[in-house]
């Protein structure tokens, strides 16, 4: 900064001078006397201070600024992170049915910060559900969904890696939410599930094991198209 | 005699008959308490609507595995545990664990004398074993969107802030590419989740932030700019400066593969598959494209928003006015020496 403004002040000296000798007649020596002359002239009269203050507002003050990167707080498991006390238990619909597809797809809904319209499908719909209808009713509902029916893999890890989770046929004639892949301590790929029936904690099942008895189930798996809600915020990096 | 004796055997056998009627009819009671159509396995007899016709978004069309249990993909899913009384959601309500009441009165349990049907015994479930053994510890992500969130409330400020990322279209363009949310103080998610991070006290209040978490930009109540230009700078800025502490120890992560823009599922499917594509969600790390040189800059989030930055000169206002001073002085002392020297 304190080169920037010396260099301006030098700047706007010479431009002075410059116009100045062009206004009189003089020789080559008188122009180099001249010039220490009024440099020892602008400095001395305070006309510096001027120029000084020009060079700081013409050009700005903007340097460029540096930053160290914070560590980051462990990584929250599962990525799929529904608090505890937004866990919908299943409970008996109007024919005396269980409603796990719909406390699973409320769970779902809730994850993706559309807490309303979780809300309003629950309170439509209860009882036993199925696939085919299930999908009928959300298109009914205009609601954008993905689904598959074969089990695939591929469309667990999608979910996953977008954080948004789905549900799925898991357990006997019951539905549960997928919560997304974690690594356990062994190393291997483990499956994070939600069951309505036991709200308030996770459930793990190690990967190809995982799909196997999801496949035998059914392989039945649909998340909605909406962004999951935010990640937990942290500091990254810090300017000094 | 000879027809006492054929009118009690008659009597007899007629007891008989009667007597094995009554104890089929007691043993199918007893086992089979409920004779209506069990509705999980038995839909057409239940005469419940089935739309044939699939509808819907679906993802590929592989080929039917075998080993997926179709039937099992239409069966009715209720599954409940326990039959309680129903509770309505109330997050403010005390939590109140329903209890399973016994009938007051006890069943009549009929011995059958001949029972007909033999019970049949429900084949064990399957059952994944819990690893108990195994704490989850990192999760497996890869490839998510930057995020945008807005903490707004009822005040001016905020409603300006919400519309800015509406009309304005450098915001409106950085939030087609980033996972976007709007969260109040009412929202369940914000009271359970984010409340501690961003108190009330601080909105209105705007987080860029990267995939996990980590922030790029954040700014609450008065240190939201006045204008959509200066928020927009201001998450640049953050955004170049996220990228310079990431680019000093970050690995280049490029694994060359292919960019799909959409999903395959014509391969067999096995419960071993791995997703390979990196970036499905659309927005993928620049790569060689075709007519890329190397020293050519790369694209990234801001460039393909900010469309109107065309300078010719790549210098910041600074060195410009350097150079413009530096033109004059030059010009003057030139103009200077050929006057003295006439």
């Amino acid at each position: 900064m304190f080169v920037s403004i010396s260099l301006y002040t030098m700047l706007a000296c010479s431009l002075t001078l410059n116009a100045w000798l062009l206004t009189r007649p003089s020789t080559r020596a008188d122009v180099i006397e001249t010039w220490l002359r009024v440099i020892a002239k602008l400095l001395g009269r305070g006309l510096a201070v001027g120029f000084i203050a020009l060079a700081i507002i013409l050009p700005g003050c903007d340097e460029p600024k540096v930053a160290r990167r914070l560590p980051a707080p462990p990584p929250e498991v599962p990525v799929c992170n529904l608090p505890a006390e937004l866990h919908q238990r299943n409970w008996l619909g109007q024919k005396g049915q269980g409603s796990c597809v719909h406390a699973s797809l409320t769970n779902h809904l809730r994850w993706l910060n559309q807490y309303e319209l979780g809300e309003w499908w629950r309170s439509k719909y209860g009882d036993g559900e199925w696939a085919s209808q299930l999908r009928h009713r959300l298109d009914a509902a205009n609601i954008e969904y993905s689904f598959t029916e074969k089990a695939d893999p591929r469309f667990l890890d999608w979910v996953s890696n977008t954080r948004t989770g789905c549900i799925l046929w898991w357990k006997p004639a019951h539905c549960c939410t997928f919560m997304g892949w974690v690594i356990g301590q062994d190393g291997k790929q483990y499956a994070a599930i939600l069951d309505n029936n036991y709200p308030g904690k996770f459930e793990y099942t190690e990967r190809e094991q995982f799909i196997r008895l999801w496949a035998g189930y059914g392989g039945f798996a649909l998340a909605v198209h909406h962004p999951a809600t935010i990640s937990l915020p942290y500091l990254s990096y810090e300017v000094l | 005699m000879k027809n006492n004796l054929l009118g009690q055997l008659f009597l007899v056998a007629l007891f008989a008959v009667l007597l094995h009627v009554a104890a089929m009819t007691s043993a199918l009671g007893y086992v089979y308490p409920n004779l209506k159509p069990d509705c999980n396995t038995c839909i057409e007899e239940c005469d419940l609507e089935l739309p044939r016709t699939p509808i819907g978004q679906t993802i590929g069309s592989t080929a039917s595995v075998p080993a997926v249990n179709h039937a099992a993909t239409n069966e009715m899913k209720q599954q409940i545990l326990r039959r309680q009384p129903h509770v309505p959601y109330c997050p403010t309500c005390p939590q109140v664990v329903p209890q399973y009441v016994k009938p007051s009165v006890a069943p009549v349990v009929i011995v059958p004398q001949q029972p007909a049907v033999r019970p049949v015994t429900p084949a064990p479930v399957a059952v994944p074993q819990q690893p108990s053994q195994v704490k989850p510890v990192a999760p497996m992500t890869s490839g998510s969107k930057y995020q945008i969130a807005l903490f707004l409330d009822n005040s001016a400020t905020s409603q300006r802030l919400k519309s800015w990322f509406t009309n304005d279209a450098k915001l409106a363009g950085l939030k087609s590419k980033c996972d976007y949310q709007e969260y109040t103080a009412e929202n369940a998610l914000y009271k359970t989740r984010y409340a501690r991070i961003v108190p009330v006290s601080q909105f209105p209040a705007v987080l860029f932030l990267k995939p996990d978490g980590g922030h790029v930009h954040a700014a609450g109540g008065q240190m939201i700019p006045g204008s959509a230009d200066a928020l927009y700078e201001d998450m640049r800025e953050g955004y170049t400066l996220a990228k310079s502490v990431e680019s000093a120890e970050a690995v280049h992560e490029q694994p060359g593969a292919i960019r799909e823009t959409g999903y395959s599922w014509d391969a067999g499917i096995n419960p071993a598959m791995q997703l390979e594509q990196d970036c499905p969600d659309g927005f993928c790390p620049p790569t060689e494209q075709p007519g890329w040189r190397p020293g050519q800059r790369v694209a990234d989030l801001f460039d393909r928003v900010d469309s109107s930055k065309n300078a010719i000169v790549w210098a910041s206002a600074m060195e410009i006015a350097v150079f413009v001073l530096l033109g004059i002085v030059v010009l003057m002392a030139v103009a200077v020496a050929m006057k003295k020297g006439r």
